[in-house]
């Protein structure tokens, strides 16, 4: 049955939907003053009351522990934390926490302390919302509520909830306190020359590590809930008047409109919010430092950090972007040249190579000279299998110590994938089963993958380079012409939230001296015209103006 | 509605130049040499300045006629019934151009590089490159175009650089050929070569304006004049005329014969991607054109039905040929000797059509 729906969805035609697809058009370029609204880390009451009056905070204790202990399936859960007091010795009043997900001395020594002691002096005075913040509370953090919905979700992220008896209004306490990583240095992304800071997975730490690279009044935070039970935060960083607020809509547009149960971190959703998802190259950059994270932002692109991931998203970005490694920056320009050179050879090698070799050995043998095609020949003359079926069983063993190393812990794990590689390639050339020139080609082909600084570009090649090998043996080099054709063209027809993937060679617009080969820093004077930023320029005039002065005093 | 979609000047020229270039790769230096001896460098410069002058005809229509398509036009001028027929004509003359460059390719395939390989099979691979190219769209393909120039650009200068070994200049030699007469004859009938520049006017919507439109076809007749003409000397220099008309692809065979050293020879297998890709890009192009036509001259307001039954047509239609040779004599030789009637002759007509019944903005143009 199901497949006969697949046949006639095939055969029948159906109208194309009218589905929005979000454009960085040049002429639609807006006011950056008017700007992208926001709602900034850490505000007043204003932006969490605007939800549904229907659950709102009662003005009976009572009514309010009953409502929260049945939220929480108190006492079954565990976790949920209901201490009852006295304000002042005179006023009912409870906190609510999640035991673990706030910290104790916090609740101690300045919240319950502050509270329950008795003031006599201030006899007379009536207990209030107001007067509880502004007299009692020693926590620099507070909030207001009305809805009990925020409520639980502020419980839930750590924070402390604050009940009093004949308020309508819920104080919520900054307290988080759980265990977190240290920061620590960059696995994937390491440099020799730079700074060695990764991100965590504790957000409030990954955005101080942003901030603390940019300082600056106009680079804003702002937080949006990801998923729809398990709460999680998500925070968007811009800099208003250099990033497009169209871009910082679409994407919150694209966060908000999400309707599913739980997102796994920064991967799961780059999946759910890219604009090709069934692609193989991935439309937002994933990185682990907050160096990167900075120097991105201020280029006038967005970075997306979730709760709980040690990564930063970014958008948009083309395919070129993929291929920049942080020590592009902290070395000369001609070194970081040369590596980027280093690194497109390697992308190369790493797709083609073996796709290259199966082309040659069985449609085009009159192109290799005739010496190395002796040797070819005379160590392929043991080896039973076909070249194309011989090839893949390399591949696949190569992917196998791959996957296996990184399986095992530490130290064993690596020589796992050396002893593995030397013992498995030597083995199988003196069983006959592969010839030693095909284990340098497979063994170039994933060294090569290695130099690629991305992770998800470098897996996309990995898999990739199983289809251009797939097409060299069915139609040698016109196969592999073919295949990219047709990659080149899918690849040419996506976008990275509106901007297209292969700017700024196709579309052509104006030149960017950092997507191959990297200009002297003083020449990078411009922002990507792609993006349309809010300010194109990234200097005042002459990145070195001490040229200038220096000419003019020698003028004096 | 049918929607292309938007690009610059850069990605137009690349489209235009790359689908006109194409045809060089393969057997038309080995006729030119057969009709005009070695002279086939600067008779296509004759060509192209015909070419310029039709070229003028359709950026004057166009003129006349801000924001619509050559095909609307055709509606316009002549009315909904003769607009059909010539519309018809139009796109039947593309699907037949996408036709004999499949076949065209397939025959240099099997000459050449895959003998053994069955023409369904090369053709089949061909066909399903332009299905997917087509699915995605004319955005996608002039990106592709723009994005591919720079290494089909690199291989085609190395190949004529690497070349330079076996340049003989008394090869050049009878400079003026069979005689002068048949240079400007040959070289005005075969204005066609430049032909594709039609696809500008087929897809007007999308180039930004008539103003762009004439920079566009200007520079991309002007770039594919000095590559072919660039191509069609290093051929001549290399194999005498009466050796060149003998042979299937001169220019794959000018790459069979870089010979460095016991290592550098043979390389002609590098350079495939050259010929195959721009085949690939121009084929699409031109059949994405048909698609066009079609679609408006029936009123169909989306493309991806059709593109399957499309594509269907154009495999068995392209399996439709004996060999090489009667590709080469049967449809390039008629796309070569009127390809200029439907792709000149139509707009001027339609120009004079309009002018005459005072139809369009520019009416005093």
């Amino acid at each position: 049955m199901n497949l006969i729906l697949a046949i006639k969805n095939i055969i029948i035609y159906k109208e194309p939907k009218n589905t929005y697809e979000f454009e960085l058009l040049e002429d639609e370029q807006e006011d950056m003053k008017s700007g992208a609204d926001h709602t900034s880390y850490g505000n007043d009451t204003s932006a969490a009351q605007s939800l549904d009056n229907s659950n709102n905070v009662y003005k009976e204790l009572n009514k309010n522990i009953e409502e929260i202990k049945q939220e929480f399936h108190f006492p079954t859960n565990k976790d949920i934390v209901i201490r009852e007091f006295k304000v002042m010795r005179k006023t009912n009043a409870c906190i609510v926490y999640i035991d673990g997900m706030a910290d104790k001395s916090t609740i101690n020594d300045y919240i319950l302390r502050q509270l329950m002691t008795d003031q006599e002096m201030y006899e007379d005075t009536k207990i209030s919302i107001d007067y509880i913040t502004n007299n009692l509370l020693a926590i620099n953090q507070i909030t207001k509520h009305i809805s009990l919905d925020q409520v639980i979700m502020q419980i839930l992220n750590g924070l402390t909830a604050l009940f009093v008896e004949g308020c309508e209004e819920c104080i919520v306490i900054e307290s988080r306190g759980y265990e977190k990583r240290n920061i620590t240095k960059p696995e994937v992304e390491m440099v020799i020359k730079g700074p060695n800071e990764a991100f965590t997975e504790n957000l409030r730490t990954n955005l101080t590590l942003v901030r603390k690279i940019i300082r600056n009044k106009e680079l804003v935070t702002e937080f949006v809930p990801l998923g729809k039970t398990d709460n999680l935060t998500c925070a968007i960083m811009y800099i208003k008047g250099i990033t497009n607020p169209k871009i910082v809509r679409e994407v919150k547009r694209r966060i908000t409109g999400l309707d599913v149960d739980i997102i796994a971190g920064s991967g799961g959703l780059e999946q759910l919010i890219e604009d090709h998802p069934l692609s193989l190259f991935s439309q937002l950059l994933t990185t682990e430092r907050p160096d990167k994270t900075a120097l991105y932002l201020m280029y006038g692109k967005i970075a997306i950090i979730c709760e709980g991931s040690p990564y930063a998203s970014l958008a948009p970005v083309t395919f070129f972007h993929f291929f920049h490694s942080p020590e592009d920056y902290f070395l000369h320009w001609q070194f970081s040249t040369f590596l980027r050179l280093i690194r497109w050879v390697a992308t190369s090698l790493a797709l083609f190579l073996p796709g290259l070799f199966i082309a040659l050995t069985i449609y085009h043998q009159e192109m290799i000279p005739t010496e190395l095609l002796f040797a070819l020949s005379n160590a392929r003359e043991h080896v039973p299998l076909p070249t194309l079926f011989e090839l893949l069983a390399m591949e696949i063993t190569f992917e196998l110590i791959r996957e296996g190393g990184l399986r095992i812990p530490g130290a064993i794990g690596q020589a796992i994938g050396i002893i593995g590689a030397v013992v498995l390639g030597q083995a199988s050339v003196a069983a006959g089963l592969a010839s030693p020139i095909l284990i340098m080609v497979v063994s170039i082909a994933g060294l090569s993958s290695f130099a690629i600084p991305n992770y998800s570009i470098a897996f996309a090649i990995r898999l990739m380079r199983f289809v251009f090998t797939f097409f060299g043996g069915i139609a040698g080099l016109y196969g592999i012409t073919a295949g990219i054709f047709i990659f080149g063209g899918l690849a040419c027809s996506m976008k990275s939230f509106g901007v297209p993937y292969f700017s700024p060679i196709a579309p052509k617009t104006k030149a960017e001296h950092n997507i191959g080969i990297i200009a002297p820093p003083w020449t990078l004077k411009e922002r990507a015209d792609y993006l349309n930023t809010g300010n194109r320029s990234r200097t005042g005039g002459t990145v070195r103006g001490w040229i200038r002065q220096d000419k003019r005093g020698n003028d004096k | 509605m049918i929607k292309e979609g938007k690009f610059g000047v850069q990605e137009a020229i690349c489209l235009t130049w790359i689908t006109i270039v194409s045809k060089v790769f393969f057997s038309s230096p080995a006729v030119l040499a057969r009709l005009i001896g070695s002279t086939g460098w600067y008779a296509t410069l004759i060509s192209a300045a015909v070419a310029l002058l039709g070229f003028s005809f359709i950026y004057l229509l166009l003129k006349r006629f801000p924001d619509k398509g050559i095909v609307e036009i055709f509606d316009i001028a002549f009315g909904r019934v003769i607009g059909f027929i010539i519309s018809c004509i139009l796109g039947l003359y593309m699907l037949f151009i996408t036709v004999a460059r499949t076949s065209e390719l397939s025959g240099f395939l099997r000459v050449y590089v895959a003998p053994q390989s069955p023409n369904w099979f090369i053709i089949g691979i061909f066909v399903v490159c332009i299905y997917t190219l087509s699915i995605l769209g004319l955005e996608s393909i002039a990106r592709l175009s723009k994005l591919l120039i720079y290494p089909l650009l690199l291989g085609f200068l190395t190949v004529l650089l690497l070349g330079v070994q076996n340049y003989d200049f008394n090869n050049l030699f009878p400079a003026f050929g069979y005689g002068l007469d048949k240079i400007a004859y040959n070289g005005i009938l075969r204005s066609s070569v430049y032909g594709e520049v039609i696809i500008l006017a087929i897809f007007a919507k999308s180039f930004q304006g008539a103003r762009f439109i004439k920079k566009e076809g200007i520079i991309g007749i002007s770039l594919s004049a000095a590559i072919i003409s660039l191509s069609l000397l290093c051929c001549s220099l290399t194999f005498p005329y009466y050796i060149e008309q003998e042979i299937t692809s001169p220019m794959y065979e000018l790459s069979t014969l870089i010979d460095y050293g016991r290592f550098v020879q043979r390389v002609e297998a590098i350079f495939l991607y050259v010929w195959i890709m721009s085949n690939f890009i121009s084929a699409t192009v031109v059949f994405y054109s048909f698609m066009s036509i079609f679609c408006y001259t029936f009123r169909i307001p989306d493309k991806k039905p059709i593109i399957i039954g499309s594509c269907i047509i154009l495999y068995t239609v392209s399996l439709m040929h004996k060999n090489i040779i009667s590709i080469i004599l049967g449809y390039i030789s008629i796309i070569r000797n009127f390809g200029s009637l439907p792709l000149f002759v139509l707009p001027l007509i339609t120009l004079i059509a309009v002018m005459i019944r005072k139809k369009g903005e520019n009416t005093n143009a």
